[in-house]
């Protein structure tokens, strides 16, 4: 244990890794706050800067981003009615009133510190539970990998959307395209039409620059650009530590809400933030206030949606299996460096898995000072407009997209993803899960054709044990769960908070 | 019908037939399958065929659904009637969205010989004219220094030569 902590701090302790998770907060607080630009766009921006970097350099770069991305969102929805990220949106509900107040200031501030305190406790828990999770995970075989893969692919279709049939239409497109390629067990070919550039299958990135920045840039190309709120002028004094303290029981509920939320594939930042904003309405003592400007809902709502940050990483680091699409980019990040996050990586790589912790609980104080900046500087960035904006960040798709292969035909597919996702946006049919499914895919077939090997053709190898058991089961109680609540959703015509976002 | 109703049956078809062209056309004609496959399960077109089935019943199920069931309302368009004046200004939207995406493509093909500095210069400049970008002075500095310094950044610090088309030469 203390030799692995000792390689894991000379791993982690050098000045590059120090500085790259404060630039990736910035960074990451920047894209936060600039509505139109989402966390995963990003994230995804900023991947292809980190194929040179040492793995673990590269990958607290874009943690750093996915955090700052979080945080950002806030400030422009105090500020301007405008959330920067859809999580942001429930800040909104109290942190733009107390904006029009002229207490500013004090919305951004109790904002901050929510973040924080909710981003430490996540970082703790993934800390805590990470490990004893791959340690559980290290008794899985194939078959128990096939039927987790399954019943997170379920609940990723579920709530990403607010049609499961959607969600899961998305996921096998996704599963799909990541057939093309060559067989991984013949080696033959798969959906190739004499196109050699197709053998190696369609890489990560260009699918994921595709599906989540093209879609954005060509639906603005229709839209009319919406006037912001009004932004008052004087911002008012800051929040002192007693009106902190006042909101701290709805900050932990919030965070621990966030946690466990996180922790379950899919579900993501928004209704977390949600989810944590009523309870705190519920528990307090005076809730009429809630919606008026009470500092309560801003910690609430922040509290929840940062909370997620740390916990969505327990499935990945410890199952190899991301729960949003944000980590689904970090494990392309890991595989690019030649890893595979999961029960493996624990036993082979800890040291790796201890730096990553480290630079995780840096990028805690890294958001505190960060934050501090952005509230006093860069609330102005959110007001570059769209038509400046995207095509900039069409550049960088072109440039990152080609960067990955050094090869053209990643930008033609990048394009080509970006007209299917454009397609499916107007569909209203969610990305998401066809992006994660395109991520696991390969592994889901891997994992079901290696245990029909083991099993001679056998189908019962997947309900072996009690493990392939209750992961059926869990699939079939949320199918049931989220069928039963599209039905209601139809009866009362309003849909869940489950699947208002994230 | 409502038009939620029939944006969903749309998709519900539009899968369906994904679904059988998938394992009717693309699957018989894009996978080669080796002869002597003892477990018929593990032959390479046994997991695409799975899939397609999938796609297959749940574009049914989702025909179903949206027949059946009314559709949850998430955010009502808050003022629809503007946008349709401003699409009514502006270019018609679906003609904006098809401009864009043949400019995009044709992007593409000048990548090929223009290089990737050039192309997404005049690209950048044109994109910001046709969002209603007005004022030279964001217009100009932008699109020509952002494709540069991306391309410097990608060849010094990433090591990732940018191809330059014609312009290599010039070098």
């Amino acid at each position: 244990m203390l030799e692995n902590l000792s390689i894991a701090f000379e791993l982690f302790f050098s000045l590059e890794n120090i500085l790259v998770i404060g630039i990736g907060v910035l960074i990451g607080t920047i894209i936060g706050a600039i509505p139109g630009m989402t966390t995963p766009m990003g994230v995804a921006l900023a991947l292809p800067f980190t194929f040179t970097m040492q793995p673990v350099t590269g990958i607290l770069l874009l943690l750093g981003v996915y955090k700052g991305g979080l945080y950002g969102g806030s400030l422009t929805a105090i500020l301007i009615k405008t959330p920067g990220t859809p999580a942001a949106s429930c800040t909104i509900l109290d942190g733009y009133p107390l904006a029009q107040k002229g207490q500013a200031r004090k919305a951004l501030d109790i904002a901050l510190y929510a973040s924080c305190v909710a981003d430490l406790i996540s970082n703790i828990a993934l800390i805590m539970f990470a490990g004893f999770l791959a340690t559980f995970a290290l008794r899985f075989g194939p078959p128990e990998f096939f039927t987790l893969i399954v019943f997170s692919l379920t609940i990723i279709a579920g709530v990403a959307g607010p049609s499961l049939t959607k969600g899961i239409l998305s996921a096998c497109l996704g599963l799909l395209l990541a057939t093309v390629g060559l067989d991984l067990i013949y080696g033959t070919n798969r959906f190739i039409f004499g196109n050699f550039e197709l053998m190696s299958g369609l890489n990560f990135i260009p699918v994921l620059i595709g599906l989540f920045a093209i879609p954005e840039i060509l639906d603005r190309a229709t839209r009319r650009p919406r006037p912001p709120g009004s932004q008052r002028q004087e911002l008012g004094g800051g929040a002192s530590f007693a009106e902190f303290r006042k909101t701290l029981k709805s900050v932990v509920r919030g965070s621990f809400i966030g946690v466990i939320l996180g922790a379950i594939p899919g579900i993501g930042g928004a209704p977390a933030a949600f989810l944590s904003y009523s309870e705190a309405r519920r528990n307090s003592k005076h809730p009429e206030n809630f919606g008026k400007g009470e500092p309560e809902g801003v910690a609430a709502a922040e509290a929840g949606n940062n909370g997620v940050a740390g916990a969505t990483m327990i499935p990945l680091l410890a199952l190899g299996v991301p729960g949003d699409v944000i980590t689904a980019v970090i494990l392309g990040a890991f595989m690019i460096h030649g890893l595979r996050p999961g029960p493996i990586l624990f036993a082979e790589n800890l040291p790796m898995i201890y730096a990553l912790f480290m630079g995780i609980l840096l990028s805690s104080a890294y958001l505190f000072v960060v934050g501090k900046v952005a509230i006093k500087t860069f609330s102005r960035v959110a007001l570059i407009p769209n038509r400046i904006l995207y095509p900039i960040v069409f550049t960088l798709c072109v440039y990152g997209a080609y960067a990955v292969n050094n090869n053209l035909f990643d930008i033609l597919v990048m394009l080509c993803m970006g007209l299917v996702g454009f397609t499916m946006l107007r569909l209203e049919v969610p990305v998401a899960p066809f992006l994660i499914a395109f991520v696991l895919g390969p592994l889901l077939e891997d994992n079901f054709r290696q245990s029909l090997l083991l099993s001679d053709g056998n189908l019962s190898i997947f309900v072996r044990n009690a493990i392939c058991w209750l992961f059926w089961l869990l699939t079939a109680l949320s199918i049931f769960v989220l069928i039963r609540s599209r039905i209601r959703a139809s009866r009362t015509g309003e849909a869940s908070v489950l699947t208002t976002g994230g | 019908m409502e038009p939620t109703k029939r944006r969903d049956l749309l998709a519900g078809a539009m899968f369906l037939i994904l679904g059988i062209l998938t394992l009717a056309v693309l699957i018989p004609a894009g996978v080669d399958s080796p002869g002597n496959v003892e477990i018929s399960a593990l032959s390479p077109e046994f997991w695409p065929s799975v899939i397609a089935l999938a796609v297959m019943f749940v574009a049914v199920c989702l025909l179903a659904e949206s027949y059946f069931l009314k559709v949850p309302e998430l955010d009502a368009e808050e003022d629809a009637e503007e946008d349709a004046m401003y699409k009514l200004e502006t270019l018609p939207g679906t003609l904006r969205t098809v401009v864009l995406i043949f400019a995009l493509f044709l992007f593409y093909f000048a990548l090929t010989s223009l290089g990737v500095v050039a192309s997404s210069i005049v690209l950048m400049l044109s994109m910001m004219l046709f969002f209603g970008e007005r004022k030279w002075y964001f217009i100009v500095p932008i699109s020509l220094l952002l494709p540069i310094l991306l391309y410097l950044f990608f060849l010094h610090v990433a090591g990732v030569p940018m191809p330059l088309g014609i312009f290599e030469t010039l070098l």
